[in-house]
Parts: C-alpha cells; structure tokens; sequence
C-alpha cells in the first residue's frame, strides 16, 4: 500500500522487529529513537545497535532474505539465547513513519507496514571485547527468509510410513506394516503356513 | 524221472542248443524278461505317483515408505499406493489395501465438505461389474463389453473415502461397507487410516480360473472440489498436505 505522505514537511522512519520465540516469548526491538507502541506491542528501542539489511519490495510475491543483527548483548544474556533457540521463530519487520517533532507515528493509512514477515533460518553469534573495561557484549545475525521462500521450499504432505502417520496421529498404526511388506514375498495359494 | 524234471530237461537242452532255434529262442526269453522287467519297475512308479502338491505362486509386493499419498482433485484414475497385504485362509486369500488421495477439506464455493466417490474400479484394464452390495465382484468387462464372469465372487472390494470408517460402495451401487477394520484380517480399530481415501482388495487363489494374484488395479475416483478457488484455498490452507498459510492471511471474498 502506497503511503500519503504529501502532507507533511518532515518525516522519520523507523523500523520495528517482532520476533516470536517458542516457548519463551515475544522480542520487540525498533531502532526508532523512543520506545513506541504498534498494536498494543511496546517495542524497547535500541537505535544503532539494530541493523536490518536491505529488502527489496515489490508488488509480486517474491522470495527474499533479510539480516537482522543486534549489537551490543551483555554476555549475561548470551545463555538465555542459546537455551530458547531463535531457530525457526517467527519474524516481522515493519517500518513506521513519524513525526520527528512529536515522535509519534503519523496517523495515515497503511503506517506502519509490514516491510517483512518470515521465519528465523540460521543465527550466529559474534563476541566484541572491549580491553579498556574488560568486557565482552556480543552481536547475535538472524538470518531470515521470508514466508515465500518457506512455502517455495515446504514439503508437507504424507508418505505411506508409520512415522509421517503417527506424526499426524499418534494412535494411527495404519501405516505399521509398510516397512514390512516392502519387497516381500508371499507364497499365494500354497497351503499350510501361518497367515502373513 | 518225473513230469517236471522232463520239462527242465527239454528247456535245458532248447537253450543249451548251438542252433537257429535255440538263438531265437534265447533272444526272445531275454526281451521277454527284460520287457517284464521294465514293466514291473513302471508299475513300481505308478503305485508310488500322488497329485502334484499344490506349491502356489510367489507373489512380491512393491510397497515402500517412500511413497507419497497424493492429493486428487476433480476427477482422476489412479493405482495408488500399496500400504499393507495380508495372506489368510490357509494362504488361500490375500488381501491388498492402497491408499488413494488424502481427504480434502471444506469447499469456500459453498462450504460444503468435499465427498471423494468412486466411479470405476479397473482390474489390469478390466472394469469390475459388482453384485448388488457394491463389494462382490460379479464380471470383469472389457472395452467392448465382453463380460468374463468366471472370477465372480472371488474378488471383493471394499471403497473407503474417510478413514477406516468411512466405507462407501462406488456409484450406481447400494449397500453397507463394514469397516475396513473387520474387512482385513488382523486389523484393529486403531488402523483409522484418519483422513484418507483408499481401498481393500480381495483376492482368493483359484488355480483353475488362473486367479492366482492381483490384477494391475487402477481407481477412478472424482473429488466434488473441483473448481479452481476452491483447489486454490484448499492446498494453500491445509496443515496436513497445503502449505498452511493460516486461513487469516487469505482473501477468499
């Protein structure tokens, strides 16, 4: 959706990351100047130490990756992450424009939008030491694709075994004797023999 | 000298002899002998000679775990995946279960359940004509209407379009199916088979009509989700088998 901004002399922009951490919780970074609130999430602002790499946009459904990084993570925090794996988590990015004399998001259609919408795919992590305090904070690189890519690249369906079937139903042994029957050979109409 | 020791005698003399007769003579006692013995020995094999025990036929089934169970939409013939075989009867029947297509979701058109029915059931190329319950083979008819009907009553098949449950009798016919958990031996209530369309196949070894295994079977079956938005939603939406978009992120009006 294209934005109105025809109205206003001046403008900031922003961008705000929500990522959906399984079994821990919500993460809200922006690197807007104050901490601001979209849809009831109050996201925590960071400014600089939040990057967000490049996206393309435009109007067909495209595949796309995107980095987030963040700097500037106390060492104390480091086990915390690696315990509730980003992997896999859900993520958007959404830019907001506002007004840099208010600092609040412009009340127009369609702001703020949704620049990114995937998932988590890889994370790395990088240690920065600074010698003069001896200590060390970190920098976590979120690899991100977008749900296009992840439909591109999602298999789903059922295959004729017993763990695809359980998956889906855990009381279901329909699928049990598939492994057995593979290449087997049946003596059909030669008498005697227990029943197979 | 008694009677019989004369005849030793002339026997004796006749076979001792250096001339023609007495050669003619020994050569046709020996074929003689020898013709009895020969006869004696094939008697010995005839009074040993039983039927032939009957040794059946080796049957190897191609199932695998790799097999994926398709998604059909609108009309479609296929043979399905192979997922269990069973040999019961004193190996005298065997039972041959596939699975067709996964069972597909609600239609947007009308938000009606999607039905998957059975037209035609093929047998190598043969339609199968059933009895009145929809399950017992009667003839298998051939492209021109030839009807072959000496296989009658030894092939069954029973249709399934919902789970192990879910028992249906193709089109044009009437009749209960039981469920396939009482079709198939040494099945159980927990073989749900939950949301799939397939079918049993039963076959009893008949030497003398040459029913001695299973036929290429091919199913033509017709989904009521035919049209493309319906098609479009339907995989787009489903956890099981679409991509899972969640339903929230789709216009449908």
């Amino acid at each position: 959706m294209a934005l109105d901004l025809s109205s206003y002399r001046a403008v900031q922009t922003a961008n705000f990351v929500k990522m959906v951490i399984e079994d821990y919780g919500n993460i809200l970074v922006s690197n807007a100047q104050v901490s601001q609130t979209i849809s009831g999430d109050v996201y925590t602002n960071i400014g600089q130490l939040l990057y967000i790499s490049d996206s393309r946009s435009e109007i067909r459904a495209l595949e796309q990756s995107v980095t987030v990084g963040i700097s500037g993570i106390p060492a104390g925090s480091v086990a915390q992450i690696l315990d509730n794996n980003p992997k896999g988590s859900a993520i958007t990015i959404r830019q907001a424009f506002y007004n840099p004399t208010t600092g609040t998001i412009l009340s127009i259609a369609g702001n703020p939008l949704i620049k990114f919408r995937g998932i988590v795919t890889n994370y790395n992590m990088t240690e920065e030491w600074d010698n003069a305090s001896k200590t060390a904070s970190f920098t976590i690189v979120l690899e991100c694709t977008s749900l296009i890519t992840n439909i591109l690249e999602k298999v789903s369906g059922r295959r004729t075994n017993d763990a695809d079937q359980q998956t889906l139903y855990p009381d279901d042994l329909s699928m049990s004797r598939v492994s057995t029957i593979t290449r087997a050979q049946f003596q059909f109409g030669k008498p005697g023999g227990a029943a197979v | 000298m008694s009677f019989v020791d004369s005849l030793l005698n002339i026997g004796s003399s006749l076979f001792s002899g250096g001339g023609l007769g007495s050669n003619i003579l020994r050569t046709a006692v020996t074929g003689l002998a020898l013709n009895r013995l020969t006869q004696s020995t094939n008697k010995g094999s005839d009074s040993s000679r039983t039927q032939p025990e009957e040794q059946g036929v080796s049957v190897q089934t191609t199932a695998s775990t790799e097999n994926k169970i398709p998604v059909l939409y609108g009309r479609a013939v296929t043979g399905g995946q192979l997922f269990d075989v069973r040999m019961s009867n004193n190996n005298n029947t065997m039972h041959y279960c596939y699975v067709l297509s996964e069972r597909t979701g609600t239609q947007i058109s009308n938000s009606q359940a999607s039905v998957i029915s059975f037209n035609n059931i093929y047998w190598s190329g043969y339609k199968l004509n059933f009895q009145a319950d929809g399950i017992t083979v009667a003839s298998l008819e051939d492209l021109q209407g030839n009807l072959r009907t000496n296989w009658a009553g030894n092939i069954k098949v029973w249709c399934y379009n919902n789970g192990s449950t879910g028992g249906v009798v193709p089109v044009g016919y009437s009749g209960t199916v039981p469920p396939a958990y009482g079709v198939v031996p040494g099945w159980q209530p927990s073989w749900e088979m939950n949301q799939l369309v397939f079918a049993v196949v039963q076959v009893n070894y008949v030497r003398a009509f040459n029913l001695v295994g299973i036929g290429n079977m091919t199913f033509d079956i017709e989904n009521t989700m035919r049209l493309p938005g319906d098609v479009l939603y339907d995989i787009s939406t489903n956890t099981r088998y679409g991509a899972g978009i969640p339903a929230t992120d789709i216009k449908a009006t």
